[in-house]
């Protein structure tokens, strides 16, 4: 697998750098080993020579075809293989198939894309084709971790560090936003990601890396500066901890539903933020937002402490969402859903209170 | 993955036999000058940068127009490989393009050549249902990237409606070099104005004029900004036949009376009514007891035709000639002039004199009134002569045509006695035969586009909120409303409320929308219903805080850049809020924020908090006036809009008692 990801170019990619001309000189690989040989190749190339390895190692290793999750729930009770247009290879290890995109380069091992997880798909066998089902990617394989550093000041700048890595899906969906795109692209969209939830925010010392690496995570770094963060009333500062999820507009706004709400895959996100407090105030309430979860489908806990000498308020948050596999909810679950996302949504706004202490408030 | 895509895409190429490439030097000379011109270093997010532009245009003397036109670009990035592609217009009844040829050179310096077999020849706009204007285009934007030039060149000819031209010297990219050369028969003459520009002089050789500009700077996108016509450099060229002012094949214009005279024997002969619009007019108006009630019904029958637009020989002037109004009426369509042009029939056969009026819609200062000409035009509306008892804020004074009551018969969401905001303070020719001049159009007072807003909020003790909101708005702020109301299903609209509401108040419940649509009347009213639970957090079972600002403006600019180049561009808007919270028992109020009170000269802005009898009662109230703000006052108005923002985000808080 490696050796397909790192040493092979999949010239289908839109980030190979190349043109349509450049493709169109190339020579057609007519086997497996033509395409190692050159190091480059189609994604089939690339598919096949994934399963001409494997087979070599002594595994037996078949094409599967499946459906693009994306386009359309398929149902193999309607035999046309319109539906079935994508392809993947599956490895028998031990007693069980396990299935590799080793042409999606930012797919991680033992995923696949999130369009073919949870998908029936078709092995392919002279005698006996069977269907087999792909495996959904628990929340913990998508997840996004954040962190940041920052500083308050008493007029309610917030200003500091943020470090923001994604994984499995989460990772592939940043890998292609930007790898096409040249590195004043990429720092255009994270200013955009970011001045979208806080408008006033400066950022600066933009750091993105692994951009087009294939095994690591996707990461930002950033320097933020956000006027007017915090509300400064005369004696109190108003805060809310959640740096990551301030601005974030509710996931449903609707009172109403009218199709099945459906999420692409399952994920996670954990977040730690550490705030140094402004001098003269002091955390007048530390109580965090109540943990809550939907069961096996969802939970949510926020964390919140105080440094012994007071200084630096420290938060935590860590949520996931599409346990057990329930990424789709019917119309009737709407109300109770969007329920749980407003509380969510509610829980990231929580606010604590700075309290001014007696010697500064009585300084003019 | 993508199987087929793949080899399909593979086969296709080859198939099509493109040619691969080639050594540089089979570019034209001129494109290899220009790609061997060192670039300057620019800001990363300059994505091209023009490297010549340029129109030989040499004027015949059987009156057509030869045009020769060359292009180069040099691709920065690679989100600039969209600046890879060339298009030219042409009118299918009046002009052609004889040839059309580019060339891609790589960065590695192999040519690749685009002829005939990579011209596109496509309608203008699919969306039309007839439009005359085509486009000659070569797209190489899939071939392109960063450190390729492009560069084409092309040959057309037509015969002008007018011997007259506009020549942008750039657009948002940079350019080194803008060339706008003219050649006339012997005998004529050119004048020319400069825009946005010091005066732009042509070097004359012979008859051949030649404007040329060098270096200029990219025009970065901004919010709020002017539009590009009044930021590029441009050139506005008129060219006559000796002195005496117009040539015999095509008209030439050097004053707006002479624009009013074409323009008048266009639309006159549309404009007599027959026995059908007669009746028409009779009818709709035979409950109308005033002028102004004639004009509004049946300016509001006009408005609610059909708008579609079909133009047939543009080429020999009917895109600025109105259909009769007779066969305008039979059919229950048209376009701007059409609809202007069959209002103005129907005021005639009740006795009301109205001229057609000639603006541009999309931006009030696009119009320069030291050039006469109807490029400068994209619209058509109407001015109706009323008399001394008709006083609504669109009429203006004309010293020959007298009281004008100025009309867009087009949109449907602006009232008799409203002008659309992108038409006011715009210079518009009424074309009135020899009294026809240019005149500006009204600038309707903040209070004429107003927007109040009531609401009576219940609090409860552990921060749920009860709403009730009550928004009246009259003008160009109900126009705004009415296009959104009227553009969606209930069903659409319904969600746009809803989720304008919980942007406020999360997780609210929305049990009443009610809108009120009275286009005659100009107004627009909303009344919404809404509980939000823990709107306000109890904190430590102790302090209640919550944010009294509960929903929107709707409406707010966001300046977030510190730095500006260019002016930011004010619209008119009148907003006031007050909101009456009902405080729970048992709370008292800590601290209140402190009121704001802006005032500068593009507007104010005020908010109060006053507590009496267990309520509290919370104000906000902008004027913002139309305006442009030089870039030298841009912190001003940056700030101005800062404090207005961070006040709306200032909590209230209440303690137990």
């Amino acid at each position: 697998m490696e050796i397909c990801r790192a040493k092979i170019k999949n010239i289908n990619d839109d980030a190979s750098g190349l043109t349509a001309d450049d493709r169109a000189k190339l020579k057609e690989n007519k086997s497996p080993a033509d395409t190692l040989k050159r190091g480059m190749g189609t994604g089939t190339d690339i598919d096949m020579l994934f399963a001409a390895l494997a087979i070599a190692a002594g595994f037996d290793a078949r094409v599967v075809r499946l459906s693009d999750r994306s386009d359309t729930f398929f149902d193999k009770q309607f035999p046309d293989d319109y539906f079935i247009q994508t392809y993947d290879i599956a490895v028998k290890v031990g007693d069980q198939w396990r299935f590799y995109d080793p042409a999606s380069t930012y797919v991680p091992l033992g995923m696949l894309r999130w369009q073919e997880e949870a998908q029936q798909a078709l092995l392919s066998d002279p005698k006996q084709p069977i269907w087999l089902e792909t495996p959904l990617s628990p929340p913990d394989k998508s997840k996004v971790k954040r962190s940041a550093k920052l500083k308050l000041s008493d007029d309610g700048t917030l200003e500091g560090d943020a470090h923001i890595e994604y994984y499995g899906h989460l990772s592939v969906f940043h890998k292609e936003w930007n790898d096409e795109d040249s590195p004043a692209q990429r720092e255009e969209t994270l200013r955009d990601i970011v001045k979208k939830q806080m408008s006033t925010a400066d950022i600066s010392d933009i750091k993105i890396e692994n951009i087009t690496d294939p095994l690591k995570p996707f990461v930002y770094n950033y320097h933020i500066r956000v006027p007017g963060y915090a509300q400064r009333t005369g004696k109190r500062v108003f805060l809310q901890p959640e740096f990551f999820q301030h601005g974030v507009e509710p996931l449903f706004s609707g009172s109403e539903r009218t199709y099945p709400v459906y999420f692409d895959y399952p994920w996670s996100e954990e977040d730690a933020v550490t705030i140094d407090l402004p001098a003269g105030f002091s955390l007048d309430n530390a109580d965090a937002p109540a943990p809550f979860g939907a069961g096996p489908i969802s939970e949510y806990n926020g964390a919140m402490g105080i440094t012994s000498d007071g200084t630096e308020l420290v938060y935590k948050r860590k949520f996931f969402f599409g346990g057990g596999s329930s990424i789709v909810f019917p119309v009737e679950s709407y109300s109770k859903l969007k329920g749980y996302f407003d509380s969510v949504h509610k829980a990231d706004n929580h606010t604590v209170t700075l309290k001014q202490s007696a010697a500064t408030a009585a300084t003019p | 993955m993508y199987l087929r895509v793949a080899i399909l895409g593979g086969l296709l190429l080859l198939a099509s036999g493109v040619a691969l490439g080639s050594p540089a030097e089979e570019a034209p000379a001129w494109l290899q000058q220009a790609a061997a011109i060192k670039v300057p270093n620019y800001d990363k997010e300059v994505l091209a940068v023009v490297l010549r532009t340029e129109q030989n245009i040499v004027l015949n003397s059987d009156g057509k127009l030869v045009t020769n036109t060359l292009y180069a670009v040099r691709i920065l990035s690679r989100e600039g490989r969209v600046y890879a592609d060339a298009a030219e217009l042409y009118l299918t009844q009046s002009g052609k393009i004889n040839e059309m040829r580019g060339w891609l050179i790589r960065p590695n310096g192999i040519v690749k050549k685009y002829g005939k077999d990579e011209t596109a020849d496509r309608i203008q706009d699919p969306n039309d249902i007839y439009n005359e204007y085509r486009v000659k285009e070569i797209d190489a934007t899939n071939d392109a990237e960063a450190g390729a030039v492009f560069g084409y060149e092309a040959s057309s000819e037509e015969r002008p409606l007018f011997t007259q031209d506009l020549w942008d010297f750039q657009e948002r990219l940079p350019t080194l070099q803008s060339r706008y050369s003219l050649t006339l028969p012997s005998g004529w003459r050119a004048l020319s104005l400069t825009f946005n520009h010091d005066k732009i002089e042509p070097t004359v050789t012979g008859s051949t004029y030649v404007w040329e500009l060098r270096d200029l700077q990219p025009i970065k996108f901004e919010p709020s900004s002017p539009k590009m016509s009044n930021l590029a450099p441009r050139v506005a060229i008129s060219y006559f036949l000796g002195d005496s002012g117009i040539s015999a094949s095509s008209p030439g214009f050097e004053n707006w009376t002479q624009v009013s005279r074409w323009a008048t024997d266009l639309h006159d002969p549309q404009s007599i009514p027959d026995q059908n619009v007669t009746a028409k007019a009779r009818e709709l108006t035979a409950d109308s007891k005033t002028d102004l009630e004639r004009i509004r019904a049946i300016g509001h029958f006009v408005q609610n035709l059909q708008y579609i637009s079909i133009d047939i020989g543009v080429g020999r002037g009917n895109g600025y000639r109105p259909h009769p109004a007779s066969q305008v009426l039979a059919k229950s369509y048209g376009d701007c002039k059409d609809k202007a042009n069959l209002m103005r029939s129907m005021l005639r056969s009740i006795n009301i004199t109205a001229y057609p009026v000639a603006i541009y819609a999309g931006d009030p200062d696009h119009v320069r009134e030291e050039w006469a000409s109807p490029y400068q035009f994209n619209h058509c509306i109407i001015a109706i002569k009323v008399g001394d008892d008709i006083n609504v804020p669109t009429v203006i004074t004309d010293a020959k045509l007298g009281r004008l009551l100025i009309f867009d018969a087009t949109d449907d969401n602006t009232a008799v006695g409203d002008l659309p905001d992108h038409e006011q303070g715009s210079f518009a020719l009424v074309i009135a035969g020899e009294a026809g001049q240019l005149m500006r159009m009204p600038v309707l007072p903040p209070e004429d586009s107003s927007f109040d807003r009531q609401a009576d909020v219940v609090l409860a003790q552990e921060g749920t909120i009860t709403a009730t909101v009550r928004e009246r708005a009259n003008g160009q702020a109900a126009a705004d409303f009415r296009r959104i109301f009227r553009g969606l299903s209930s069903a659409q609209y319904l969600k746009v409320i809803e989720g304008w509401v919980a942007t406020g108040a999360t997780g609210a419940k929305v049990s009443r929308v009610d809108p009120k649509d009275n286009n005659l009347g100009g107004r627009f009213d909303l009344d919404v219903d809404f509980t939000a639970t823990n709107y306000g957090q109890l904190m430590q079972n102790r302090l209640l805080v919550f944010k009294p600002a509960i929903v929107s403006r709707r409406n707010s600019l966001e300046l977030t850049e510190q730095t500006r180049a260019q002016p930011v561009v004010l619209d008119a808007r009148n907003f006031s809020e007050t909101v009456r919270f009902k405080l729970p028992d048992g709370f008292e109020v800590d601290e209140l924020p402190d009121p704001l009170k802006l005032d500068t000269s593009f507007g104010s802005y005020k908010t109060s908090y006053v507590v009496k009898d267990g309520q509290l009662i919370f104000t906000r109230n902008l004027t913002q006036l139309a305006a442009k703000i030089p870039v030298a006052q841009y912190q001003s108005v940056r700030s101005f809009f800062e404090k207005i923002r961070a006040a709306e985000q200032a909590p209230v808080v209440l303690v137990r008692k």
